[in-house]
């Protein structure tokens, strides 16, 4: 059986499947256990929020139908609704309450994955997974609760397979779920001096 | 204070074949003599190191051209023909090093016999003229501007690269600006880059444009969070000591970002943003930034990611770097990103970062490195932004 990504919304890709791809490319040995980077990321106060309400998976602004500008943070648990409110009035309040444009607004939305296990993930993954040619960039995504990995939009289809089956390799060595993991076909950034 | 023009006139006043001096694109130091005067070589590069002592780059070759005027020659002219600038639509004159000849910018060349007419009367010879269609001078990011502002157009290096001065700062008790580390001749490490706004002149004795000399670009890492086989760094961030410690002196108006309106590179010299306060891992997904850039002006923007680590180009990986859904285009590197809140007052906002790369395209992103990863100790270190009597 194999392994494979399937495109969804024009440029987003999605894992889904298995794998027997033998890559040359640097990948972890098989049976890696993800380990803490000490510095790896540095998103304290997410972090801080988190570890008051574990079941925080993130937060973004964006707009309702009235054009309020409205928090939504995703939770696993609807549950802690009022905890997480609560952290993060004390955690980011001091600042965010004292600004007139920041939302008074929180509403929550059903997350898969907490911020602390998305975190671990990432951690654990972007020194591998950054170490693959033509992978551009990997990140938490805030906006869809997934861990995102960037792949460079000029790769040719071959040099694009090899790449996603690098990555479905490296995942699965690493014990991260596919499901977590959104792949997404980006132009890879590059310094902006001029001559 | 003496100009370039005097001192090359010293110049030829010792060896009257002396027709001026200018670096070509390869960075080749190349001297004007009058044509069957060549002979006249040594002489003048003797003079040169009278005029200018200790100047290292006289060691170097020079390259020698036939020119057709000595430099007192076109001083003269050029100092006669100061009137020209009366005419509407002229925008300069001067005396052109790289052409031994002189120069008038039109802006349209209808009145160019204006200027002939003109010329002809004060007696330069039409043919040690050159008139040219040129853009009328505008009051830009791009321009010439003191005291120093975030937003600026900054240049390193010859053929000079343009980068934006980010915002000023006080590092260590050491006045100066904060830019990008790709805006240094080497990214990591410090080679001594030497900056100047708007432009490094094409004459290079002339330093009337220096304004800072970089003091600290840290190296990028290997190891621990960093991508096997890539360097790393959580800032593209370099900190210019301003002004360079050879002069000339400069002034700085630090918590200032230059303040134009919307997709414009027009600004009037005054209008300013105040920086009240700094960001650290303090941006959200959904947040509304600005930056502006020499090269795109000023752009808002919605921020769609916050810490992504990012590759760039073949070994670089920048770690915990943020996205914002704007294109921007090569000159915006350095750029002062921030969030307009007005409060305390109008125009006050909080620096989130400095702009460093985007899409190649210019379309649809651009990249910055937060504050909070511009002060880690293993970055720049501490920086004070703010003016008086905020303390960011």
């Amino acid at each position: 059986m194999c392994k494979r990504f399937t495109m969804l919304l024009g440029t987003m890709l999605m894992l889904s499947g298995c794998n027997l791809f033998q890559s040359p490319l640097p990948l972890p040995p098989p049976q890696t256990t993800c380990e803490a980077t000490p510095g790896a990321t540095n998103d304290s106060a997410d972090v801080r929020l988190a570890q008051r309400a574990p079941a925080y998976g993130g937060m973004f602004f964006d707009f309702d139908d009235q054009g309020n500008r409205i928090l939504y943070v995703y939770l696993t648990d609807l549950s802690q609704e009022e905890a997480v409110k609560q952290a993060i009035i004390e955690i980011l309040g001091p600042r965010w309450l004292e600004l007139p444009m920041y939302p008074r607004e929180i509403r929550v939305l059903q997350g898969q994955y907490s911020y602390l296990q998305l975190k671990a993930w990432h951690d654990c993954m972007s020194r591998w997974i950054l170490a693959i040619p033509g992978i551009t960039m990997t990140d938490i995504d805030d906006k869809k609760n997934r861990i995102t990995i960037g792949i460079d939009i000029g790769l040719k289809a071959a040099k694009k397979r090899r790449v996603i089956e690098a990555v479905e390799t490296a995942l699965e060595r690493l014990d991260i779920p596919q499901e977590a993991v959104i792949l997404e076909e980006m132009p890879p950034a590059v310094p902006k001096r001029s001559s | 204070m003496e100009t370039l023009d005097d001192l090359f006139a010293k110049v030829a006043q010792q060896v009257p074949a002396f027709g001026g001096l200018f670096f070509d694109d390869k960075d080749q130091l190349i001297m004007y003599l009058v044509e069957g005067e060549l002979g006249a070589q040594a002489a003048a590069v003797a003079a040169l190191r009278m005029v200018f002592p200790n100047d290292e780059r006289l060691a170097g070759s020079i390259l020698v051209l036939p020119g057709k005027y000595g430099f007192l020659q076109l001083k003269k002219w050029h100092d006669s023909m100061i009137d020209v600038l009366t005419i509407p639509g002229v925008v300069f004159t001067d005396i052109d090093d790289g052409k031994n000849q002189l120069a008038v910018g039109v802006e349209t060349m209808e009145i160019a016999h204006e200027v002939e007419r003109l010329l002809g009367k004060l007696g330069v010879p039409r043919g040690a003229v050159s008139i040219e269609k040129t853009e009328p001078v505008e009051f830009k990011l791009r321009q010439r501007r003191r005291p120093l502002v975030g937003g600026l157009q900054i240049q390193f290096g010859w053929p000079g690269a343009n980068c934006t001065l980010g915002f000023i700062a006080i590092r260590g008790g050491v006045n100066g600006f904060v830019t990008n580390s790709h805006c240094t001749h080497t990214q990591g490490g410090v080679e001594n880059t030497e900056y100047h706004q708007p432009i490094r002149p094409i004459n290079p004795w002339d330093m009337s444009n220096r304004v800072g000399l970089e003091i600290a670009d840290p190296t990028y890492f290997t190891g621990g969070a960093c991508p096997s086989g890539r360097r790393c760094r959580y800032s593209d961030s370099a900190f210019a000591q301003s002004p360079h410690p050879s002069g000339p002196s400069v002034t700085l108006n630090r918590g200032y970002i230059a303040r134009t309106a919307l997709g414009s590179t027009q600004w009037n010299g005054t209008d300013t943003y105040r920086i009240v306060t700094e960001s650290e891992y303090d941006v959200r997904v959904g947040d509304i930034v600005n930056m502006v850039g020499r090269t795109s002006g000023r752009k808002e923007g919605r921020v769609t990611n916050v810490c992504t680590n990012e590759n760039v180009g073949t070994n670089i990986t920048m770690l915990c770097q943020y996205r914002v859904n704007v294109g921007v285009l090569g000159g915006d590197s350095g750029a002062p990103v921030f969030r307009i809140i007005n409060s305390p007052a109008p125009n006050d906002v909080i620096l989130y970062g400095i702009l460093w790369g985007g899409d190649a395209a210019g379309t649809q992103y651009y990249i910055f490195s937060d504050m909070g990863a511009v002060q880690r100790l293993d970055e720049l270190g501490s920086l004070y932004t703010c003016p008086s009597p905020f303390t960011c």
